[in-house]
């Protein structure tokens, strides 16, 4: 006898009733509320709250008529998590939105390379850009990568590799400066270098902000790094004869090579927006300084923070098509550190 | 006869360790203690340049007062103010935007955070999670911009709307008639910063509930609702905490997102009026005051800086310690 | 009979042997069953018989698929998302996969234990037996008594009614066990699955819960998946043997009285398996 047997997800099966209660449920307050707004009945206020109260009592209703009493929790449940959802929905487009609307106006190439120079905030559109603060964003955050990677990793080998007696402390201290305030960074540098005369306003002070910054997130995030490290890695090269500082450096931090690009693109896309710690560091700078020892530097967030500030069109334009850059910078280097976390994890 | 029983040799920690080995611990050690050094220093600088203008005001009218003056030389002696500087209408207003923040954000991110575990499929959960993690990186001068250009609007028919409907309640009371540069604007940008924060955490601390203890929920006819409320979330919950704590420190050291969009006033200490445009915010405070600030003002600033730093420093070692009991309890 | 798995590889399914000693009504009965994880068969073809107040056992090696097609028998399968399945389980005449049917009264009425006890940490002894009056809304107008009835059902009232407070972290594993057991017996079902439910325990404890089994199935039909084959003829009236051979769907070789599946098995495999010599 042959037979031929179908694999079926009878739980998954909606009768035609189902989905009118889906469509129902989802479309009646808002069409109610919306008819009230439209016939004048209502405010739009009160058509918003109509709509929220009448769609939580439409969630109830629904879990009442599918599966009885023990439905309505779930039905009012669904319909609070569909308004999360849209909340962060909304929020995330409106985000989007007013810096595309207002950014793409100035973006022009030579807007990517100009400088401000010869700029007010009245110049048209078609001069000076924001060359000279993005070459300033990425010096800036260059020196603080280097300051902060080295000591980020150090920490995380000393956590997992060295296993000092002090590591729960060392933990505890790397998240207490997770927590300091940008602005306090800022303030920080603010007050050691440059009230007390050692140290100008200079683009070298922005990256000092910027690395106590950076620090906790490389550090945290090497240090999940180097747990995914197997241990039998280390105790095949310990048996080998290897000394401990050998086997970190030439099987542990290998081995963690992508995950440690991670945390470095981690750390970066924390600190590329931070505009707080410049306020009080780089001054600032209308034109191309390379030097991050002497003189005001630019950089794009400052750039943005000042631009915004002006009630010129034409330069409030600019902050917004530098804050659209940005925004696209901050894009690129997450997406770079999610590619390579999800490559690790299919090895 | 008697029984010689060996004593156990203890192996020094360091023993076999060699010279190069105990180099290389010496100098991670030093590097993870940099930490450490950072936040001494942090405290450190800020309470040494604060001295002048704490010994100037005295400790406690620096707390207390609200009032901020830079205070003023006239041609006359008559015209002479002293300097008043008071963060007590700043430190006030700091905790209320974050008391609003909190207070929009927790739900949204509850939410949030039960349908990426509990509700959608394996891949939009991943979808879900890479965008409250994107929301997450987006820099806080982007979200000011939005709120400048957006927020601002809506907050303020808002404001308007609470004012005129539910004026008679003290939080929604407005006598001034302006609805910009409300403490609720300044709340709802803040809710939308630390909202991908609490939900990536609370989404961490709810995946981790363990499958059998659903599973046996489950079983026992629970649905969706009931297995939350006696399963997943008094499992949560101090994660829950501390993922709430982790986002007020967040919310408290804000600056350039309150800063566009709140008023800040300074005399009166605004205690509940969310949709009055009488704001405070220590972080704003010194980014508006600081370019045109005297060496005392500065001195000023910077003790309010410390303040901010203390606080922050409190609530994030709140949220570690109940992240840390949480984790040794189970 | 041969059938075409969705993967259409084509699979010869052996008739079950020894199924027409089981004459009795049966309460529940699994109907031609086929059980898919994504798009691999893993069960095929499984035709059993659960006849009022009595105990049948699942016995078979690791991976043959009994745990998988206990969980079928009370819709907790589906909770996989990979899960499909084809065929029916009646419960009392009506399929429990039928188009009207809500998962939440299926599992009412056939209740679960797990392989680990798994009672709920921040409840009490007393919150978790009536937990499940909480999960699904069932309102008690005594509960005391039905606290009572149900610890002393699951012959764990006389150890625990000093401390009716105390958090079930306190218990010991056996007792965590038959805790697990008393809370599923309060929502009152009339079938009890039981998956491995003293793999984890020790072999005192084993014993205690054997024995409540064996009260129990006075008044309810009880399924239990079993690797200890003395466990089997301990408890079990009935034996359904389970067997996947080389990476093929496994299926029921025997089913029968559990002492005819002992004593005198029909397949050769069955007697090699109950006698130890392979799994």
């Amino acid at each position: 006898m042959n037979r031929t047997v179908t694999a079926s997800k009878p739980w998954k099966q909606r009768t035609s009733n189902d989905y009118l209660l889906v469509i129902a449920t989802s479309t009646l307050p808002m069409l109610v509320s919306y008819v009230a707004l439209k016939s004048g009945i209502l405010s739009p206020m009160l058509a918003g709250l109509l709509f929220i109260v009448s769609q939580i009592v439409a969630g109830g209703v629904a879990g009442l008529i599918h599966r009885g009493k023990r439905g309505v929790g779930d039905g009012i449940l669904v319909s609070l998590i569909g308004f999360s959802l849209a909340t962060i929905g909304i929020i995330m487009g409106s985000v989007l939105w007013s810096v595309l609307y207002k950014g793409l106006e100035a973006l022009k190439f030579q807007f990517l390379i100009q400088n401000n120079e010869y700029i007010t905030p009245t110049s048209p559109l078609g001069y000076g850009g924001i060359g000279h603060a993005l070459l300033g964003t990425i010096i800036i955050v260059s020196i603080a990568t280097l300051i902060s990677l080295p000591i980020g990793i150090a920490t995380a080998v000393y956590i997992t590799e060295v296993r000092g007696r002090s590591k729960v402390i060392v933990q505890s201290l790397v998240q207490a400066m997770s927590g300091v305030p940008s602005v306090v960074a800022g303030l920080f540098i603010y007050a050691t270098f440059i009230i007390s005369g050692v140290s100008a306003y200079n683009g070298f002070m922005g990256a000092l902000a910027y690395s106590i910054l950076m620090l906790p997130t490389v550090a945290r995030t090497a240090e999940e790094v180097l747990r995914l490290v197997p241990d039998d890695l280390r105790s095949a090269a310990l048996a080998l004869g290897a000394s401990r500082a050998r086997v970190v450096s030439m099987v542990v931090l290998p081995t963690a090579k992508a995950g440690l690009v991670t945390a470095t693109l981690l750390g970066i896309a924390r600190v590329i927006g931070e505009t707080a710690p410049l306020v009080f560091t780089i001054f600032g700078s209308a034109r191309t300084n390379l030097n991050p020892f002497s003189d005001g530097m630019a950089a794009l967030p400052l750039y943005i923070f000042n631009g915004v500030r002006q009630p010129f069109a034409p330069e409030q334009a600019r902050a917004y098509s530098a804050a659209l850059v940005l925004l696209i910078l901050v894009l690129i280097v997450f997406s770079l550190a999610r590619f390579l976390t999800s490559d690790r994890k299919r090895k | 006869m008697t029984l010689q029983i060996p004593k156990p040799k203890t192996i020094s920690r360091n023993a076999q360790l060699t010279k190069a080995d105990r180099r290389f611990a010496r100098v991670m050690t030093a590097a993870a203690f940099f930490s450490l050094v950072v936040l001494s220093l942090i405290a450190i600088f800020l309470v040494y340049q604060a001295v002048p203008a704490i010994r100037d005001q005295g400790l406690i009218q620096f707390l207390t007062d609200a009032r901020w003056d830079s205070g003023s030389i006239g041609e006359r002696d008559s015209d002479f103010v002293e300097p008043i500087f008071g963060i007590a209408a700043m430190l006030w207003g700091t905790i209320l935007i974050g008391i609003i923040a909190i207070i929009l954000a927790l739900p949204i991110s509850l939410g949030l955070a039960t349908f990426i575990v509990f509700i959608a499929s394996e891949k939009i959960a991943g979808v879900a999670r890479a965008i409250v993690d994107f929301l997450a990186a987006i820099p806080s001068i982007v979200y000011a911009l939005w709120a400048i250009s957006a927020l601002t609007l809506k907050g303020r028919e808002w404001g308007e709307w609470l004012t005129t409907n539910l004026g008679f309640i003290p939080i929604f009371k407005n006598d001034i008639g302006i609805w910009v540069g409300t403490p609720l604007i300044a709340g709802i940008v803040l809710a939308a910063m630390i909202t991908p924060i609490i939900t990536s955490v609370t989404r961490e601390v709810l995946s981790r509930t363990p499958a059998e203890l659903v599973s046996a929920s489950l079983a026992l006819g629970g649905t969706l609702w009931p297995t939350l409320k006696y399963v997943a979330f008094p499992f949560a919950k101090s994660g829950i905490v501390a993922a709430t704590m982790l986002g007020l420190g967040r919310a408290l050291g804000e600056t350039v997102a309150v800063f566009y969009v709140l008023n800040l006033t300074y005399g009166t200490i605004n205690w509940v009026g969310i949709v009055s445009p009488q704001g405070g915010s220590i972080a704003s405070l010194i980014v508006a005051k600081f370019s045109e600030a005297g060496a005392l003002e500065i001195s000023a600033l910077l003790g309010g800086g410390m303040v901010l730093f203390v606080i922050t420093l409190i609530v994030n070692a709140i949220a570690t310690a109940i992240s840390r009991l949480a984790i040794t309890d189970k | 009979m041969t059938i075409n798995s969705t993967e259409s590889s084509v699979f010869q399914v052996p008739k079950t042997k020894g199924t027409g000693s089981i004459t009795t009504d049966a309460v529940m009965e699994s109907v031609g069953m086929y059980v898919w994880f994504g798009p691999r068969l893993v069960l095929a073809d499984v035709n059993l018989k659960f006849p009022a107040n009595s105990v049948t056992a699942l016995i078979g090696p690791s991976g043959c698929g009994k745990s998988t097609f206990i969980r079928t028998l009370n819709r907790m399968h589906e909770l996989i998302p990979s899960a499909a399945l084809a065929g029916q389980v009646l419960f009392e005449g009506n399929d429990i996969y039928g188009p009207t049917v809500n998962p939440v009264d299926v599992r009412l009425r056939i209740g679960m234990v797990f392989q680990k006890p798994n009672p709920f940490p921040a409840m009490t002894i007393e919150e978790n037996v009536l937990s499940g009056l909480r999960l699904a809304k069932i309102k008690n107008e005594k509960p005391a008594e039905l606290v009572e009835k149900s610890l002393t059902q699951a012959g764990l009232w006389n150890e625990v009614k000093d401390r009716l407070g105390n958090t079930a972290g306190s218990l010991s594993g056996g007792q965590q066990q038959r805790l697990c057991i008393a809370r599923s017996l309060a929502v009152n079902p009339n079938v009890l699955l039981m998956d491995e439910p003293c793999s984890a325990l020790d072999p005192g404890s084993t014993l205690r819960v054997e024995e409540t089994i064996r009260e129990l199935s006075e008044f309810m039909t009880v399924v239990i998946v079993t690797h200890n084959m003395q466990q089997a003829q301990r408890v079990a009236q009935f034996t359904a043997f389970f067997l996947s051979e080389d990476n093929n769907p496994g299926y029921v070789v025997e089913h029968g009285p559990t002492v005819d599946v002992f004593a005198n098995p029909i397949d050769t495999r069955t007697s090699d398996y109950v006698n130890g010599r392979f799994g």
